[in-house]
């Protein structure tokens, strides 16, 4: 009868001469061996996604129920691509209305804001924005870019959205990685650099991934 | 060559009449290397940096893609990148997090009249149901924040409340206090030490009121923007 797994199996030291091995000496190490292995389970490094339980019937199902807990918390079909980050969503719309001539403006709720205060949300805990995108409903006029800036507060980040000038209506996306602090204060400036109204403003949209607390 | 991995090795009983031969020797060693082999070297020793693939070489290095899977997941630095009290993959033990937004779009809100904000939206109406969202799984909440974007009046009974309400009636724990004379930014924390009868459930409609405390001497300051923080549970 092994001591493993509910205890931790001690084995005699013998002394050089005199103490020969008996029978118990060479099969106590037998039954240790057999109950760590089934303890173990067969091909514990070979994953294969299990559905969790409350007893896994060996370690090796266990690490197979872990493989599995990553794969529905984050939404992938194989484990080993769950190395993705918990993402939210955070989102605007114009509406289809404009920025005024060479002006700067804010993407609100349903609306194009003057005051930034109008169209900023309270971001509640550390998270990274990392994408940011634009969808335009008619064409960017010819003599003039229109940009859509990330803003902490009054900050401009360097994550930032271009229409260029004739740019038809479409999706414009931007990248970057934007360490974002429980409390800030975010905003999408639209800045405008036509001498006529901009290209209509539809719905924005921002990745924001989880870090820590 | 050893049973295991691919099986439970049954190793030999020998008794006192037995010859102990080479075997019996032999066999339980060679378990032995392959267990240690499965295991890989330092199990324990959790490498939270491992590059991840669909076949860990040892159960050691499956421990280490798990760890550095689940410090993905939180958005928890590595150890090996930033030393500091935020990295690590064990500090990934937190909760899934979401927000609930709006603007109150500089509003001013007069003494003694409820209003609702809108959530994901802009601006506020005197009719809870139509600023009430549907929960649509079970949440806990905290972290709710307000943008005065204007100072309060600072009478003595100048206080706006806002509250976090589920099904019409305000979360005990959920009611923000801003006091006379302030703006910027403020902050509820701890919305989810509420009693657990506060949790809020899939179905329960959500809300959040804004009003002026009656005894106020004016209208209060304006107000912006929001973000209420809320928390996955099951």
């Amino acid at each position: 009868m092994a001591t493993f797994p509910n205890g931790l199996p001690v084995f005699p030291v013998h002394a050089k001469k005199l103490e020969y091995p008996k029978s118990a000496d060479r099969n106590d190490p037998n039954r240790e061996i057999e109950a760590i292995c089934t303890e173990l389970g067969v091909n514990p490094k070979t994953i294969s996604a299990v559905a969790p339980g409350a007893s896994p019937t060996s370690v090796a199902q266990y690490l197979d129920m872990i493989a599995s807990a990553i794969q529905t918390m984050t939404g992938v079909s194989n484990w080993y691509n769950g190395d993705v980050p918990m993402r939210k969503t955070l989102g605007w719309n114009g509406l289809g209305n404009t920025v005024a001539a060479s002006a700067t403006r804010f993407v609100g709720f349903g609306s194009i804001e003057s005051a930034a205060s109008r169209a900023l949300v309270i971001i509640p805990f550390k998270c990274n924005a990392v994408s940011l995108y634009v969808r335009t409903t008619s064409t960017q006029p010819f003599d003039g870019s229109l940009t859509f800036t990330l803003r902490i507060f009054t900050t401009l980040s360097s994550l930032v959205v271009s229409v260029p000038p004739n740019g038809v209506n479409n999706v414009y996306s931007a990248t970057d990685t934007i360490a974002i602090n429980a409390g800030d204060r975010l905003v999408i400036e639209a800045k405008n650099l036509s001498a006529s109204a901009s290209a209509g403003v539809g719905g924005v949209s921002l990745q924001i991934n989880q870090t820590g607390t | 060559m050893a049973s295991y991995p691919g099986s439970i090795p049954s190793l030999a009983t020998v008794s006192s009449a037995n010859t102990i031969t080479a075997a019996h020797v032999n066999d339980p060693n060679r378990e032995i290397e392959a267990i240690c082999t499965e295991l890989g070297a330092r199990p324990s020793q959790i490498l939270d940096t491992a590059s991840v693939s669909s076949s860990p070489a040892d159960v050691g290095k499956y421990l280490s893609m798990v760890a550095t899977i689940l410090r993905t997941i939180a958005g928890i630095p590595s150890l090996v990148s930033v030393v500091s009290q935020n990295s690590g993959w064990w500090r990934a033990a937190q909760p899934s997090r979401f927000f609930v937004w709006g603007n109150m779009q500089n509003t001013t809100f007069a003494p003694g009249v409820d209003n609702y904000a809108y959530p994901f939206g802009g601006g506020v109406t005197t009719t809870e149901a139509d600023a009430q969202i549907v929960v649509p799984f079970d949440m806990l909440l905290d972290n709710l924040w307000v943008d005065m974007t204007t100072a309060m009046p600072t009478g003595a009974s100048d206080f706006l409340h806002v509250a976090i309400r589920r099904n019409a009636t305000d979360l005990s724990l959920g009611i923000l206090f801003i006091p006379p004379g302030t703006v910027g930014t403020f902050r509820k924390q701890q919305i989810d030490f509420a009693p657990s009868g506060d949790k809020l459930a899939a179905g329960d409609k959500l809300a959040l009121r804004i009003k002026m405390d009656s005894g106020g001497s004016g209208s209060s300051g304006q107000v912006g923007g929001w973000g209420l923080e809320g928390r996955q549970v099951g």
